[in-house]
């Protein structure tokens, strides 16, 4: 059943979040499109339509970046919407009716939200690019950003080459954090709209997100116990032999994000679970 | 042998407030049953909480023997009072969203019965008008060869004509080893399709019996009756 989920899911998401991508894209086209006029046309043109152009293009570009960069933060949003409206508005009523598990529920807000939210980080990211390399010169490709890039792919390579076994272990770890953070940072926005939502009788959007401060203060205060009594003692510790330049230290240190996050993940969807399974009221 | 219904000291509170108070009963197969009371007796309540969307306070409610959970919902055919599709799909797509999920729906008896109904399966759901809403909704739960019907209103939205052809509908439809319960103030209209009666008051049940008994014992209708249990 949870490919059925994910088939319907996906569908109703790539409503908004497919055009919102490919706005993004759009956007970083006109803009870079826009700047190359103004360079090529304050050649040309005289003074006063030289900053006239110049004007018009700054507030553009302001305007596209903005939009650019708001897109991560729509993402989210629109996700969120979708969890509460298809959970505990009238569209609840089919969504908990479905014969699946409540587990396949979440895992499929979950994925999604995953999949998601990685499609309109790399719009955005192909859109920096193609703004920085096609719209900050007068020439097709800039190639100074095009150098700064290949210089960057050059250094990963050569970082590889070096460290070989710890830096593929290194990148590893960072996808996980970039997973694992991901996935709790989604389950606690989540949890935070359960218990908003069967807490509250009216103003559950609002209850939410008192909800999501209450619970991202309880994780902080555990954070902020757990630093308190385990840095220390692994800083101080001879055998570690600490040294912050080195990868294998910060590989060694990555662990523990990713220790953490897994952790706060499982609870975050076993208390979702028991919410939804046990003490689901729908009005 | 398990009934299709069965409930158990169920009481469900909101607060302060008994939605349902310790409610008894057990629903054989084979009927369509009406649960009839007054706003606020507790007939959606009782409704949701067969559906698996409300938790009870205290006491049971099992379906087929079993507890609300995934293994009921298979067997339980929901109709609530408000719209449950996702507004952004055609009827098209919400027939494909009923086919994949439960495996008693019946995908050639839902479009026939779209057709009888002149809707258009292309059309979008949000550009529906509210009671051809309902109708699209009614098709849906009615073409699966459920175990029991929960119908919370089925015809309160919708033109008289077409209250005669969704009542033809649910008395044609259902299996017999299924159970029809229908909520709703038009007494008149469903009474001569029902079997059974239950009266909810303030959340307690104060009568189940057959639509026979009632006519025999007391010389009335179930709708006049109604009227002499619940006079304000």
């Amino acid at each position: 059943m949870l490919g059925k989920l994910l088939k319907y899911e996906n569908k109703t998401l790539s409503k908004t979040l497919f055009p919102l991508g490919i706005g993004v894209l759009l956007i970083a086209l006109f803009s870079s499109l826009i700047m190359k006029l103004n360079l090529y046309l304050q050649d040309q043109a005289n003074e006063f339509v030289s900053k006239l152009m110049g004007t018009t293009t700054v507030v553009l570009l302001v305007f596209s970046f903005l939009a650019i960069f708001s897109a991560a933060f729509i993402a989210v949003f629109l996700i969120l919407q979708r969890y509460y409206k298809s959970f505990f508005t009238d569209e609840g009523y089919l969504t908990f009716t479905l014969p699946v598990k409540t587990h396949e529920l979440i895992f499929t807000k979950l994925i999604s939200s995953l999949l998601w939210s990685l499609f309109v980080t790399i719009c955005v990211m192909i859109a920096v690019a193609l703004f920085a390399l096609f719209g900050t010169t007068q020439a097709l490709l800039n190639q100074e950003v095009a150098n700064g890039a290949r210089l960057l792919l050059k250094e990963l390579g050569n970082f590889f080459t070096v460290y070989k076994g710890t830096a593929v272990f290194l990148a590893f770890e960072f996808l996980l954090v970039g997973i694992t953070s991901f996935c709790m940072q989604f389950l606690m926005f989540e949890l935070a709209i359960t218990l908003g939502s069967i807490v509250a009788k009216k103003h559950k959007i609002l209850a939410s997100i008192g909800m999501y401060f209450v619970v991202n203060f309880a994780c902080q205060s555990i954070n902020s116990i757990l630093t308190i009594f385990t840095l220390p003692a692994l800083l101080l510790n001879e055998s570690m032999q600490f040294q912050p330049d080195e990868p294998q230290t910060v590989a060694l240190f990555l662990i523990l994000p990713v220790i953490l996050y897994a952790i706060y993940t499982v609870v975050f969807f076993l208390i979702n679970r028991y919410l939804l399974k046990n003490k689901l009221n729908l009005d | 042998m398990a009934y299709n219904l069965e409930c158990t000291a169920l009481t469900k509170s909101f607060g302060t407030i008994r939605a349902l108070d310790n409610v008894n009963l057990q629903l054989e197969k084979g009927k369509i049953i009406g649960l009839l009371g007054p706003n606020g007796s507790g007939k959606t309540t009782l409704l949701k909480a067969a559906a698996g969307l409300l938790t009870p306070t205290t006491g049971q409610i099992l379906i087929g023997g079993h507890q609300p959970g995934e293994e009921t919902k298979a067997m339980v055919s929901y109709l609530p009072d408000r719209n449950y599709l996702n507004n952004s799909m055609k009827v098209s797509e919400t027939l494909d969203l009923f086919e994949d999920f439960y495996t008693d729906f019946d995908r050639a008896k839902a479009e026939a019965m779209l057709d009888s109904l002149h809707i258009d399966r292309s059309q979008k759901y949000k550009s529906l008008s509210k009671g051809t809403k309902e109708k699209v909704q009614l098709v849906l739960v009615m073409a699966r060869r459920a175990r029991l019907y929960l119908l919370d209103e089925p015809i309160g939205g919708v033109d008289p004509a077409t209250r005669d052809y969704i009542l033809n509908t649910i008395v044609s439809n259902y299996a017999e080893d299924a159970t029809v319960v229908i909520s709703t103030h038009l007494i008149t209209d469903i009474e001569p399709v029902l079997d059974e009666v239950l009266f909810l008051k303030y959340g307690q049940l104060v009568l189940h019996s057959t639509a026979d008994q009632i006519r025999e014992e007391h010389g009335k209708s179930v709708d006049e009756y109604f009227r002499e249990v619940f006079r304000c």
